[in-house]
Order: C-alpha cells, then structure tokens, then sequence
C-alpha cells in the first residue's frame, strides 16, 4: 500500500547516519545515508572494515583515547566530533553519538552509532577558534608590551640609583643627606615594582621555568638576611635565623626563585612587624642519599592578618586589606608571585596567622644534593683590599660606565673601559687583568661571544679569569647561555654595591689573586 | 602541601600488602581501572591517582613549566610514593602512563620494583628506522579533534546531568565524568605525550617488566611492543588477544590473568 512506511526505507534514507558495529570495531551494518554522504560501497565497508578506520589518524587516536573508553565505562557517548575520510579522500566533519549494547550477562554485543552531518557548524567552530586566538593574541601583546617597557625604565633607574649612591659617599649636609635618602628608597620601591611586574608577566605568559645548579642555601639566607638587616635594626627588630646542622652544603637548586620567595616572605615579615623579631627557620624533615627535604620557616611578631582575609593573600594585587596599601606600601604582587615560585617546585606556602600576634608562612622543598663544586664562598672583603685591583669594563653605556667606574674607583680599584666585545677581547691580551665586567648588549661583538673567544685564547690564564655578565634583561632565565659562555658570576642591573662588592670578595679576591 | 589532594589518590585493598600503583593514560582517569583493580585487593594495597589535569586531580596544581615533559608527571609518581612511604611498588601505567613509569622506576628504583606497561610507546611519530605509527601532522589532526570535542557547546566532553526518563527511580547520574579533563590541559598533555622521545631510557630499565600488547591496536601498533621488550632487559612481552587500546576496559579479564601470571 501507498501509505504503509517502510521500516526498511525509514532506515536507509533517514536525515542521519546509521552504523552498527561489533564491540571491536568491525562493521555490520550501515544505512545508505552515510553510503551518500561519504561515497563508500557497502561491500567495502561491511565485514572488511572497522568503524576507526573510516577517521584521520589524529580522529583515531581521540577514539582510542577518549571515545571507546568512555563507552566501555559509561555504555553511552553523545555529540562526538569526527572527521570522516570519504570515498574520495574528501574529509566530512560528522558528529557521532553511540550505544553500547550488551547481552544479558552484560557482555558488549554491539555498538549502534548515529551519525550526523556536521561542515556548517564545523565552519562556526573554525570561526570560533579564530577569534578566541585573536583574543589571546591581544592579551599577549599586551603582556609583552608591558614586559618591554619595565625593561627599559630599569636602564634610567640604573643610573638613577648609581648616581644617588656616589652622591651619598660624598661630603653632605645633614639635609641633603636626607634628600639622597628619599631618592635612594623611593628609586629602590620604583625597581621592586618594576622586577615584581617582569616576573609577574613571565609566570602569566608561562615562561618561567626552573634551573638546576648547585649553590649553597647557607650562603643564600646569609645574602639575603644581611640585605634585610639594615631595615629590621631601623625598627629594632631581631632577626635570628635557625639553619638545622644536618643542612647538606651544596644543594641542586634554583637558587635566584628560592631567593625570591624568601626575601619577599622575610621582606613582608619585616614590613608588618613594628616590635619584637622576624625568624627565619630552615629545618630539615627528611634525608635521602640523593635529596633533602626542607621547611622554611618565616614567623613574626607583626600585625597578623584576619582570618576572613586569609584566604586571599595569596591573589593577585591583593593585600590583606585597602588600607595596607596606603600604610606599608607594596603591590600585592608579592605573594602571588612566591606562591607561584613554590608551586613550581611541586610544592605550597602555608600560611597560619593571629591577628596583633604573627604570622607564619612555611614551605617545603625537595632539593637534590651536589657534589662539592668549586672553591668554597668568601666573607665578603672590606674595602681596603680592593685596593690596586685590575679591573676591564666593557660596556657602551655612558650612564652605566660613569656609575660602575665610580663604585670600583670608591673602592680603590684600577680600571680600563672599552665600549666593545671586539675591543675587550684585544685588551685582556694586552694587559694584565683581575677581572671584567661584561655587558651583555655591545655593538661589533655582544658580550657572550667576547666572552666565549676570551676563554678560547691560547693562555690557559684566560680559562681562569673572572668575568661578571652585567645586565638588566637577566633576572630569571638565560641561566644556561650564561653558563655556556663561560661568565664566572652574573650581576644585575641596577647594581647594587653590596652584592658586587660581595661577587668581587668571592669569585675574585677567594683564590685566584696572587698575595703580592 | 598535600600530594594526595593534588593527585586525587584513592587507596584500597589490603593495607599490609605490596603497593600496587595504577596509573592512566592520556584522555581518562583512574576510573579506567575499575574492572581491573578489584582482582587485587584481597593481596595488594591500591593506589589510584589521577593526573593532574585530569579527574578530580587539583587543577590549580597545573603548571605548564612542570609539565612540558612526562618527567613532571614521573615526579608526582614519584611524591605520592613518597608520602605513602610506598617501597618495591608494581607499578601499572596505561598508554603514556607506562613511560611515566618508566621515568619514575629509574629515578628511584627502589621505589617501583616491577612495571606492567600496558600499550606502551616511547615514541609516537615515525623517524629513520623506526616506525612510531604516526607523523607529526597527525598529531596536529588530534590536536584539531580535541579543540573540536572541547569547545563551548560541544558538551561531549563535559559532565552533564543525565535522567533516567523510563526509570525514575535510579534519579539522574553524572555523566561523562569519568573521563573530565581541562581543554588547556589536554591541549598540552596530548602534546607532550605524543611528542615525546622515551626510546633512550628504556635499556636502563632495571625493573623487572611486562608489555602488554594488544592486538590491532591503533595507537601502539605491536612492532612498537616488539621495540619496547627489545630494548628493555628484563621484559616480558604478552600479545593479547583483546584489540584496541584499552584492554584494561575491553578485556578486563584477560588482562588481569596476563598480569596475575608474570606476578
């Protein structure tokens, strides 16, 4: 009869797919729909092929990977995004939904799929895609801009801070010595900002990552608390440290993040503490032959913070509350960012806290030992022994070449100055030197390639030689290409004097000086 | 910080017996060993995770520099035995998680005592004198098929809330849960797994080790299990009767007898 529909017809010609198949792949059956859509035969399919060998490879391993899985687990997977491979080699976007289907004992008999047609809106998710990653363009260029400009403001803030420290080693009224002070501080607050911005945009972008070499962790917590023992006796604050005996000397490390997070968490201590002392603690819970793990501890007898903001602290440009910002100062990016540091290490800041009491923050590292490296760490030296030092700046900067000359001729060094790695290369051949202080960024020959065919030179004095990498664009990372090169030390711009001072007092008064 | 937060780990069986961690592959979670785990507990202690990034692992834990190479995930391994104390563990890795393994048993070999890899590959993309089964456009097309799969309103890969309309009384049921992933994350996991290069690590391989492969499989072809057990010293390599790549879901019992009689 005319009006009786075909069960038959009602399958074979439906608006979708069918395809039934057995728990392995292998086709059974399947309806002339998807024989029109696709341009197989029949006879190719059923029997002789399995259902994943009709998709593109990557499509196949997202079957493996995520459908078949799913249906063994669930019996049933819906809206599943394919791409069939036609007769013709033509690829056609489909949407697949399927049902597992078992015998009574619950073993899979077969697998029913419908199938459906899905180029148009393959076609919006294409266009979808687009502008997503037009907006994560956007945001990166962003981020890259504002990384860009905080390199640059660091290289007046350089001469700045340079100029403001020979300012204050020379003959001052009591008046102008307060002046010289604000700059200092408020140019020092200007380059925290700056660094905790850099660093910040790195963590976002995801660029960070961790080095590995050895240092030594007593000698990183006596760096960072002696710059932080100036502030704490300003308020009369003691700061004891308790490192635990069983401490191994050198350690496998990322020493500049670990020394991050600790002279923020000790910074903040000392920020939020007007009376009694900021602790810092380093205990070892646990001693393996090839590894140690270690809590540090920073507690202080601060302001402590409330409990309902606790669990903030950690956000980003979040403090404690609004009025901290106009009382203490600070970003709010401190924490986030030590927090992330720590994460990185596989690990996470505690934080326990009592309002008017203190607060404690600790963290738990897992780092690997180090065979004993290298000459052990000098006390820094007093500033007569820098006395007659022989010293080469390379560098093509003015500001930063009046600022460094200043500093080492303040300590009674003698210096050359070239403005190129060329010229730097020809004069430590021609003269006699203790140490070079090397640009990275120079005309003619940059500082890593002056530095790796100074190393190069027949002499075996120039195996030896300390040179200092100097530059702003080295906080974090390029670690590696610095070692490579063959640079003894690396020093940050700005520079700070303490910690030259201290790199000359160790790398080049340490050993490698003769006694004349 | 609590590693086992971090690695959501569920632990059964019996408390005394030697720790047998399971751990899955790229696109699932722990629940892909359901049907195998339970042949075990009456003599081992169970030790479940999920990846972080997948299940109900913490997500925030996630971090892209960490987990750039299968030696992040190798390091969880390696802290959730260590805060178990888990010593001369078995250690059974499905798919990229059997190169974890790998990883881990040879940064501390005291720890992971014997490896069953179940569909191994130390390396998915084909190179001169050696066929992986993929090249490196393919991986793209699966990176094309996960952005597809995980988009908006392609809920596919998303938990939903399921009714049971004909049977009221079952409620509705969290479906697709058990294989949650985060896009991003996938995004690179699927990148770091399937551009990976293991092939060097396996001769050091101390542990004793079973392969299982199965046959037919489309993302470990057997010739990748014949290099695996080559390479390895002391492997034992089981073909499988059961195809594809989840035996532990298709063939739960042939599996679990195959890793009973190497025990």
């Amino acid at each position: 009869m005319l009006l009786e529909e075909s069960v038959e017809d009602l399958y074979e010609n439906a608006p979708c797919g069918y395809l039934s198949a057995l728990p392995d792949g292998t086709i059974l059956k399947v309806n002339q729909t998807f024989l029109a859509w696709t341009g197989h035969r029949r006879d190719d399919l059923v029997g002789r092929k399995r259902f994943q060998d009709l998709l593109t490879a990557g499509g196949r391993i997202f079957h493996e990977t995520h459908y078949a899985p799913l249906l063994r687990m669930q019996g049933v997977v819906g809206e599943i995004a394919v791409e069939m491979i036609c007769a013709d080699g033509r690829r056609l976007p489909m949407l697949i939904n399927s049902v597992l289907r078992k015998d009574a004992a619950g073993k899979p008999l077969l697998v029913r799929t419908t199938l459906f047609n899905a180029t148009d809106r393959k076609e919006y998710e294409r266009e979808l895609l687009r502008e997503r990653q037009r907006a994560e363009q956007a945001a990166q260029a962003k981020t890259d801009f504002i990384s860009m400009i905080s390199h640059e403001i660091r290289t007046p803030l350089n001469a700045i801070m340079g100029v403001a420290h020979l300012f204050g080693a020379t003959e001052l009224s009591p008046q102008q010595q307060k002046l010289v002070r604000i700059l200092s501080s408020s140019s020092e607050n200007l380059l925290n900002l700056i660094n905790s911005i850099l660093d910040f945009s790195k963590i976002e972008s995801g660029k960070l990552s961790l080095e590995e070499r050895s240092f030594d962790l007593r000698q990183l917590v006596h760096d960072i608390v002696s710059g932080l023992h100036l502030k704490a006796e300003e308020k009369s604050l003691a700061l004891p440290v308790h490192i635990d005996e069983q401490l191994p000397v050198h350690l496998l490390g990322d020493p500049i993040k670990i020394g991050q997070v600790l002279t923020n968490l000790l910074g903040n201590a000392v920020k939020f503490t007007a009376q009694g002392s900021v602790t810092l603690t380093l205990q070892v819970l646990e001693l393996l032959p090839e590894a140690v793990s270690i809590e540090f501890r920073v507690t202080d007898t601060g302001i402590g913070i409330t409990p309902d903001r606790l669990p903030y602290i950690f956000d980003d440009f979040t403090q404690a509350n609004y009025d901290i910002g106009l009382k203490y100062g600070g970003t709010g990016l401190g924490l986030a960012i030590s927090k992330r540091l720590v994460e990185l290490h596989g690990s996470r800041i505690v934080v326990d806290s009592e309002l008017g009491r203190g607060t404690t923050f600790s963290f738990a590292l897992r780092l690997g030992k180090a065979a004993a490296a290298g000459a052990p760490a000098e006390e820094p030296a007093d500033p007569q022994t820098l006395r007659g030092l022989k010293v080469l700046v390379a560098d093509d900067n003015e500001v930063n070449v009046y600022v460094l000359s200043g500093l080492l001729r303040k300590w009674g060094a003698v210096l050359d100055v070239v403005g190129t790695g060329r010229q730097a290369v020809e004069r430590v051949q021609e003269r006699d030197y203790d140490l070079v202080l090397m640009d990275l960024h120079m005309p003619e020959l940059d500082g890593y390639v002056a530095t790796r065919q100074i190393r190069a030179l027949p002499d075996e004095k120039f195996t030896r030689l300390p040179i200092f990498a100097v530059s702003a664009s080295t906080r974090m990372g390029h670690q590696h290409e610095l070692e490579t090169a063959g640079f003894t030390e690396f020093v940050g711009k700005p520079i700070s004097p303490d910690i030259l001072f201290a790199k000359i007092g160790r790398y080049v008064l340490g050993g490698s000086r003769r006694s004349d | 910080m609590n590693v086992l937060q971090r690695n959501n780990v569920k632990l059964s069986g019996l408390e005394t017996g030697q720790p047998m961690v399971f751990a899955h592959g790229f696109g699932c979670d722990q629940n892909m060993w359901r049907f195998v785990t339970p042949a075990f507990e009456d003599e081992y202690r169970i030790v479940l995770f999920d990846h972080v990034g997948a299940g109900g692992s913490d997500l925030s834990a996630y971090n892209r520099g960490k987990y750039d190479s299968l030696r992040g995930y190798a390091t969880d391994v390696l802290e959730i035995c260590r805060e178990l104390e888990l010593t001369r563990a078995v250690f059974i890795g499905h798919s990229v998680s059997a190169m974890i393994g790998v990883l881990a048993a040879l940064q501390e070999p005291d720890r992971v005592e014997t490896l069953i890899l179940v569909g191994p590959s130390p390396r998915y993309i084909d190179e001169e004198g050696y066929l992986g089964g993929f090249s490196r456009e393919d991986i793209d097309g699966l990176l094309d098929s996960l952005d597809s799969n995980y988009l908006g309103w392609s809920s596919a890969m998303a938990p939903v809330i399921m009714g049971n309309p004909g049977r009221p009384e079952l409620g509705s049921e969290l479906t697709n849960s058990f294989c949650r992933t985060n896009p991003e994350i996938a995004r690179h996991f699927a990148r770091v797994t399937f551009l990976s290069d293991n092939r060097a690590d396996l001769q050091k391989v101390k542990a004793r080790s079973l392969i299982l492969q199965c046959s037919e499989d489309a993302i470990a072809p057997q010739s990748v299990g014949e290099y695996v057990h080559r390479q390895i010293p002391d492997s034992t390599l089981v073909l499988m009767k059961a195809t594809g790549h989840c035996p532990n879901l298709s063939a739960p019992e042939e599996t679990i007898a195959a890793i009973k009689a190497f025990l």
